[in-house]
C-alpha cells in the first residue's frame, strides 16, 4: 500500500486521543487482555462505579450492531460463481476470439476460388516449366480455359466491387470520351 | 518457496487442506470452499457497500481471485485470513472507486446529495428524539448511520471482530496491521459507537 492510500484511509475519527483506560477496557470486553492486566482491571471496575458504567455501555452499545442488516450468498450464487470459474479453468475457450460471421454462400465461392486459383498457378507453373524445357504441353481445353482466366481469377477480389455489366459499359464509354480529349 | 515449519504451522487447517485439493485440480474442493464461505463473505461486503448484488460480485471475485492463484498457493496463513485479506483488499478498491465517482458527481453538480441529505436527516431526526422507543427498522438505521461514521478501517475492523468473531491478531494479518494498531483502531471505534448510540441504548 503506497503512503498516499494509507493516509486516505486515516479519516479523523482515527486520529481522535483515547483514553488508556478506555482502550484497556475495551481489549478487556474483547477478551483480548492478558491475565494479569485483566485481573487489576476487574478490581478497578469492583471499586470505580463510573468505570464500570463505562464498561457495561460499550458492552450495550456493541451489542445493538447485531441490528443491523445482515446478507447471505443467493440461492445462484453457488451455480453462478463456479460456472464464471469454469471459463478461468478453460482459458483457450475464454480467450478465443469469436468466429467472424460468414455466409454459406461466401464460404461456398472462397473455397472455390481458392481451389480454382491453385489449379491455375499449379498448370501455370507446370507450363512455364515444359516450355522452358522446349516440350510443349498438353493442355486440356478445360485447363486452357482456366490459364486463358487466370488475371480475372487473380484479380477476384477486385472485380467483386463492379456492381453490374453496365457498370463496366459506363466505365468503358468514359475511358473512350477521356481517350479522345486527350491531344 | 514455503518454509517447511511455516507450512506445517497451518497444514492443519482443514480449509488449507482443501484449497491444497484445489491447487492438485480438484474442482470438487473447490466447489466445498465456496459452500463453506459464500454467505460470510457476501455477509461482510454487505456491510460495507450495503447493497446485494455488488456485494456477490465482489463475493465472486474473491473466490474467482483465489481460484486462478490455486496454482501458486502456498499454505502462508490459514484459509480464511487469506480470504479476507483479499476481500479487504477489493472493499478498499472499491471504496475508493466509489469515492472517485461520488467526488466527479458532485463537482458535475449531480448525483448523491439527496441521498446524503437523506442520510443525515434520518440520523438527525433520530437524534432528536433519543427517549423514543425505535422499531427494528429505525434501530437498524440509526446503528448504520453510526458505523458509516466511522473511519473505512475502524469499520473494517469491526465487522470482522463482531461479525466475523477475529481476534485482534487475526484482524492485524488480515489489514497488514500490528496487533496494538488493531486494538487502538477497534478502541477508538467502540467508543464512537458508544458515544453515538448509548442514547438509544
Amino acid at each position: 500500500m503506497s503512503p498516499s492510500e494509507s493516509e486516505s484511509e486515516h479519516h479523523e475519527v482515527d486520529a481522535t486521543p483515547t483514553d488508556p483506560r478506555l482502550t484497556r477496557l475495551v481489549a478487556y470486553l474483547d477478551g483480548e487482555l492478558p491475565a494479569e492486566e485483566s485481573e487489576l482491571l476487574e478490581k478497578e471496575l469492583a471499586a470505580e462505579p463510573a468505570l464500570r458504567k463505562a464498561a457495561e455501555s460499550l458492552d450495550r452499545t456493541w451489542q445493538m450492531l447485531g441490528a443491523l442488516e445482515e446478507a447471505a450468498a443467493s440461492g445462484e450464487f453457488t451455480r453462478k460463481t463456479l460456472a464464471s470459474v469454469r471459463t478461468v479453468s478453460t482459458p483457450d475457450s475464454a480467450h478465443s476470439q469469436p468466429e467472424q460471421t460468414r455466409s454459406p454462400i461466401n464460404s461456398l465461392l472462397a473455397a472455390t476460388l481458392l481451389t480454382l486459383l491453385w489449379t491455375a498457378a499449379g498448370f501455370a507453373g507446370s507450363a512455364a516449366g515444359l516450355a522452358l524445357a522446349g516440350n510443349a504441353p498438353k493442355v486440356s481445353p478445360q485447363d486452357e480455359q482456366l490459364l486463358q482466366n487466370l488475371d480475372l481469377l487473380l484479380d477476384y477480389q477486385n472485380m467483386r466491387q463492379i456492381p453490374d455489366a453496365a457498370f463496366l459499359k459506363q466505365l468503358a464509354q468514359n475511358d473512350e470520351n477521356r481517350s479522345d480529349a486527350q491531344p | 518457496m514455503v518454509s517447511q515449519s511455516i507450512r506445517n504451522q497451518y497444514i492443519a487447517d482443514p480449509d488449507v487442506q482443501l484449497m491444497l485439493k484445489v491447487s492438485e485440480g480438484d474442482n470438487a474442493a473447490f466447489e466445498d470452499l465456496v459452500l463453506r464461505y459464500q454467505d460470510r463473505l457476501v455477509g461482510f461486503f454487505f456491510h460495507i457497500v450495503h447493497d446485494r448484488p455488488a456485494s456477490e460480485d465482489l463475493a465472486q471475485e474473491v473466490f474467482l481471485r483465489i481460484f486462478r492463484s490455486r496454482e501458486r498457493y502456498e499454505p502462508t496463513a490459514r484459509f480464511s485470513t487469506w480470504l479476507f485479506r483479499i476481500a479487504h483488499n477489493l472493499a478498499s478498491n472499491h471504496r475508493r472507486g466509489n469515492l472517485k465517482r461520488r467526488e466527479f458527481s458532485l463537482a458535475s453538480g449531480s448525483g448523491s446529495h439527496e441521498q446524503l441529505t437523506a442520510d443525515t436527516s434520518l440520523a438527525e431526526k433520530s437524534a432528536l428524539m433519543p427517549s423514543r422507543q425505535l422499531d427494528s427498522l429505525e434501530m437498524r438505521e440509526v446503528v448504520r448511520s453510526a458505523i458509516d461514521e466511522l473511519s473505512d478501517r475502524q469499520k473494517t475492523a469491526v465487522i470482522l471482530h463482531k461479525f466475523e468473531e477475529m481476534s485482534y491478531e487475526e484482524i492485524g494479518e488480515i489489514m497488514g496491521l500490528g496487533t496494538v494498531a488493531v486494538k487502538s483502531l477497534l478502541s477508538r471505534a467502540r467508543i464512537h459507537l458508544k458515544e453515538t448510540l448509548e442514547k438509544f441504548a
